[in-house]
């Protein structure tokens, strides 16, 4: 009988110790596999974090002739590790006349001076999205009527109810902006929205006439653009503030940034701006390793329970490895039959075990609040302005936290695993092998 | 013979598998142990991490509710003001880390001998140029300007209550000035009235890291002063300084909490206050950071309380299998003691007693081993372990919980053999 | 005195197949008996049914004039019987002193010198012991028992002849000095011969030679 048959044999009708040792193997293979896939998914969780904690460089082009032009722009946005998520902004100041022609008439109540020239002018805020802006975050603006400006929508602006009632303006009437400078660039715009002040202009008395709240109006970038450098069918901008994925890489990037050809940087500003992940730097460090150490413990001393368990079950085969010795069968060929057994069960349970441990992770994953997108906040209900800077998951574009088992991972625990139950099976055998038949024999009992 | 007596006799003369036992109950409570000691870890460290946020909540008055006063430069609130008295109490709540609140004055700043100093970037007139925009401080660490990272402090410290003549300036204004902390200055509110002019100490200087001319923030008062002319008093010297003007208290207050978890409670616990009149405040609660990431953070947490539930249902797992092998490798004996006379409840006490002999060492060692295998795994993946921390608690709860385990597992790796019909003995030993 | 007594004992396996037809047998203490037979004939049966391991299909056995299932059968194996068994089955991890000790509160000693063994050997590990030596250690420890009854099967089956018949003498000591009744089952002439009364069970029944 070949050792194959014999391999086969014991297995099969030594069926308690063959299921004993598979639900060992299996047990061990699946605990690895799944702190491997929560190991992946932490990383993701951690990622995620980073990413929360918005990370983000914004480059002031106030002080360049031509701002930051398109192309520039998509060369930054080529730049590796940004998030895709960006504001852009221009600043600018013009005068307001109505579509006769005739100025339209500002306030000046409060300010401290009326600059010369700035008579009908007043402040032009130009962003990506109007709601975004600092005025409508911080400054305590809000739309009363009509919609936010964003890029989409061209030669646009928002008005103060004020500035409104003072110029009998309403929605969808047209209003002429011109740039201050001289340089007759006129546009024809169409009010798309009014909006009012809830907090009082604090600056009051300091604030020159066109900075007072009443005078300003927002518009979209390519109409900032126009007045601003003359721009007819590109959009040019002064600001802008792009988002990271991870904001340790910043540096990085900024650097990146600054080697893009055809701008003089030295004119430009970059920020970075990333307290709050530095707040949260150590912390999350700290995060991060504990879970790398939990792992690490784990997959060790699940080995080491292997290499003790496999030894304690081949002890108690001393009796067998004698009677198969004082037959004649080489030690070999008798510790090449526990190794096949071995082998064959501890390819069964590494085969059931990934079908388990993606049961385990998928019950796991189902319990993650990134899954639960109707969980993802809960506001404080107590604030009055919770609606406020609350964006949802999506707007940062989180990942979701996929708990799975990696083909790599699988293939390690493969590796490993197997490497451990053959080789400690050898070792725990080594004693019984060195033994001579006769000894075997007696400590038979 | 006893069967305590059996019990000592067979673990100490089969002291190989004795030794086998006793190094997989040795591993496997290490195991528990270190599991249950990252648990806690991992929730100090999320709890730090929540921390770091910077949540907080904002008590201001509640213009709405108010009425409205004419005069000077238009209308104003007649709402009443936060007072110092306020501040107080609600500070006096659990979990609430620190606060700050602010009174915004122009200050004219000189050197000790009246010179008077000169902004960053003078415009020209004098009597402008020396005005610096000042912010005064309850605790200067919470004054947003630093919370946002705008500023950052290069030297010196941090204003606080104890601080009655201290002024934090920029670095630029002070190398401008050849000022250094420890310099003395003087200031006052307006060099035109008899207000008081006071010498302060500068205790420390801040760096400009923002980009000031950015115009996102354009829109207040002190957008109008570069970040470099911005100055800091404590709260002390500022009541000094405007010691002719009427003391209304604060528009607003910051408050901030520990863990940012604990806001929405914390808050409740505020609004019982039943000293202030919460018709005229209102309470707005900063946690945009902490609610960007708290999903994750908790994911984070799931993840690992998932691993750890994980490693102490395995390791049960394991320990009823691995006595299961002890214990089957043992039936001949077991059918050799029936056969003798000897009856089964005395046969399985004494398996019992064998495997908490084989305990009372490894779970005390599993105590020492599991403190040691955090720090060796951080030492050779240089990563910081130093709170992973297994507490006596930990311990009580493995040794509980691990002995009634072990009986347990010793009583379902019996139970084959105690199904064993007295028939089967016989031939169970041939 | 009869002190055991089988009276018409009868057993079938679960599929039906009779090894016992009706078994009548009375022993007394003080004497040895053997019962021959080939492997299979119900001899291990017959024996597992007087050590109260299992119980008839008909028939009943006594124990001192009671009917041993209605005392308890976990009571008369504990306090009645002792077994000796062909392959020893000494627990591996006590020495010969402690096996005897196992259910015994008799000085363990003087039972093992009484079968042959030296004060060394009895300290000895029992697996490095010879099997002559094993057999005697277990016939020590059935002899420390209160048992009066020694159920013997096949004691002698892994011994040469030279031990076996030192064993058999040993046991037949047991019945004549020490008052025990020894049951030996066997399907050795050779050791049946030394009982001094012999049956032969075939075909289910039990006839005395």
């Amino acid at each position: 009988m070949d050792l194959r048959k014999r391999a086969c044999l014991y297995l099969v009708r030594k069926k308690g110790k063959t299921a004993t040792l598979l639900a060992f193997l299996l047990v061990m293979a699946t605990l690895v596999l799944t702190c491997f896939s929560i190991r992946s998914a932490t990383i993701t969780a951690n990622t995620n974090i980073k990413k929360a904690l918005l990370g983000y460089f914004t480059i002031n082009a106030k002080h360049l002739d031509t701002g930051i032009t398109e192309s520039v722009r998509n060369q930054i946005l080529s730049i590796d590790g940004l998030s895709g998520n960006y504001i852009l902004r221009s600043y600018s100041y013009a005068n307001y006349y109505d579509t006769d022609g005739k100025l339209l008439e500002i306030s000046t109540e409060g300010a401290a001076q009326t600059p010369a020239e700035y008579e009908n002018a007043g402040k032009i805020v130009a962003s990506s999205n109007s709601e975004n802006d600092s005025y409508f975050t911080e400054g305590g603006f809000k739309l009363t009527e009509g919609k936010a400006i964003t890029s989409e929508n061209g030669n646009a602006v928002l008005i103060h109810e004020r500035f409104a009632e003072r110029n009998g303006l309403t929605i969808g009437d047209t209003i002429q902006l011109s740039d201050v400078t001289d340089k007759n660039r006129v546009t024809d715009v169409t009010v798309a929205g009014i909006f009012t002040s809830t907090k009082e202009q604090d600056a009051i008395g300091i604030a020159p006439s066109c900075d007072l709240y009443d005078n300003i109006v927002f518009t979209d970038l390519a109409t900032a653009s126009y007045l601003l450098y003359g721009t007819e069918d590109e959009t040019n901008i002064q600001f802008g503030d792009f988002h990271v994925n991870d904001p340790e890489e910043l540096d990085r990037i900024m650097e990146q940034v600054e080697e893009i050809n055809g701008v003089d940087w030295n004119s430009c500003t970059l920020t970075c701006y990333d307290k709050d992940y530095q707040n949260a730097k150590k912390s999350l460090e700290g995060l991060q390793n504990i879970v790398f150490i939990a792992i690490a413990v784990v997959s060790a001393i699940c080995f080491l329970v292997l290499a003790l368990f496999m030894t304690l079950r081949l002890r108690s085969r001393i009796h067998e490895t004698g009677i198969y010795l004082a037959m004649g069968i080489s030690k070999g060929a008798v510790l090449l039959q526990y190794l096949l057994e071995v082998f064959i069960v501890a390819a069964i349970a590494l085969l059931l075990s990934y079908g388990a441990s993606a049961a385990i992770s998928n019950q796991i994953g189902s319990r993650l609040l990134s899954q639960v997108t109707a969980e993802t906040y809960e506001t404080v209900d107590l604030t009055q302005n919770a609606e406020t800077a609350r964006q949802s998951a999506e707007d940062l574009g989180l990942s979701e936290i996929i708990v799975k088992i990696s083909v790599a991972d699988y293939a390690i625990v493969w590796a490993f695993g197997l490497v451990i139950c053959l080789v400690s099976t050898a070792l725990a055998a080594y004693p019984i092998m060195k033994m001579n038949p006769q000894n075997i024999l007696s400590q038979m009992s | 013979m006893n069967l305590g007596t059996r019990a000592i006799l067979y673990t100490a003369r089969k002291w190989k598998k004795t030794l086998l036992l006793f190094c997989l109950l040795l591993s496997i409570t290490t195991l528990v142990l270190s599991g249950l000691a990252i648990s806690d870890a991992q929730e100090e460290q999320a709890e730090e991490l929540r921390g770091t946020t910077g949540t907080s909540f904002t008590v201001s008055r509640n213009t709405a509710t108010g009425g409205w006063g004419n005069g000077g430069n238009g209308s104003y609130s007649t709402q009443e003001y936060l007072t110092s008295d306020m501040m107080e109490k609600i500070v006096a709540v659990d979990g609430i880390e620190g606060y700050n609140a602010s009174i915004r004055t122009i200050l004219c700043l000189s050197d000790v001998n009246g010179q008077w100093l000169e902004q960053l970037e003078p415009t020209g007139h004098s009597m402008v140029d020396c005005q610096f925009y000042s912010y005064s401080c309850i605790n200067s660490e919470y004054h947003s300007l630093f919370l946002s990272g705008a500023l950052e402090m290069c030297d010196g410290e941090m204003l606080d209550l104890s601080f009655d003549n201290g002024i934090i300036i920029s670095k630029e204004i002070a190398d401008k000035h050849g000022l250094h902390v420890g310099d003395t200055i003087q200031a006052v509110n307006d060099p035109f009235s008899n207000d008081k002019t006071k010498e302060l100490k500068i205790v420390g200087l801040f760096e400009v890291v923002a980009d000031k001319t950015d115009e996102r923030n354009n829109y207040n008062e002190a957008s109008y002063y570069d970040y470099a002319n911005n100055a800091f008093v404590s709260e002390t010297t500022m009541k000094a300084l405007l010691e002719n003007y009427e003391d209304v208290g604060y528009a607003s207050a910051d408050f901030f909490v520990n863990d940012p978890e604990q806001l929405e409670g914390i808050i409740q616990q505020v609004q019982k206050i039943t000293s202030i009149n919460w018709n005229n405040f209102i309470i707005t609660a900063n946690d945009e950071v902490y609610e960007r990431v708290s999903s994750s953070i908790s994911d984070t947490g799931t993840l690992v309380t998932t691993l750890i539930v994980l490693i102490t249902v395995v390791s049960m797992v394991l320990i009823i299998l691995i006595l299961s092998v002890s214990i089957r490798s043992r039936k001949k004996e077991m059918g050799i003691l029936l056969a003798v006379g000897i009856e089964k409840p005395a046969v399985i006490l004494q398996y019992t007693i064998e495997t908490l002999l084989i305990a009372v060492i490894a779970f005390p060692l599993a105590c020492l081993s599991s403190r040691q295998v955090a720090g060796m795994f951080g030492t050779l993946f240089e990563k910081s372990a130093e709170n992973v921390i297994v507490t006596p608690q930990h311990f009580a709860l493995v040794v509980i919980l691990g002995a009634i385990l072990l009986i347990i597992a010793v009583l379902i790796s019996c139970i084959p053999a105690m199904r064993l019909k007295p028939k089967e003995i016989l031939s169970q030993m041939e | 005195m009869n002190i055991m007594e089988l009276k018409n004992v009868g057993y079938a396996y679960e599929n039906k197949r009779k090894v016992l037809k009706g078994v009548s047998l009375s022993i007394e203490e003080g004497k040895m008996y053997a019962i021959l037979g080939p492997s299979g004939c119900g001899k291990t049966t017959l024996l597992s049914l007087m050590g109260g391991l299992d119980s008839p299909s008909n028939g009943q056995i006594l124990y001192d004039g009671k009917d041993i299932e209605k005392a308890g059968l976990s009571a008369h194996r504990k306090n009645n019987v002792a077994f000796i068994f062909q392959s020893y089955n000494l627990i591996d991890y006590l020495t010969p002193k402690e096996n005897v000790a196992l259910t015994s509160k008799l000085p363990p000693q003087p039972i093992l010198e009484r079968v042959g063994l030296t004060g060394e050997e009895s300290r000895r590990n029992v697996l490095k012991l010879s099997g002559g030596q094993q057999q005697r250690v277990a016939i020590a420890r059935a002899l420390a028992s209160d048992a009066k009854v020694i159920l013997a099967d096949e004691p002698t089956g892994n011994l040469d002849e030279d031990t076996a018949a030192e064993i058999a003498n040993i046991l037949k000591e047991c019945a004549h000095q020490m008052n025990k009744c020894v049951i030996i089952v066997t399907h050795s002439n050779e050791l049946a011969k030394h009982a001094d009364i012999i049956f032969r069970l075939k075909k289910g029944e039990l006839q005395q030679l």
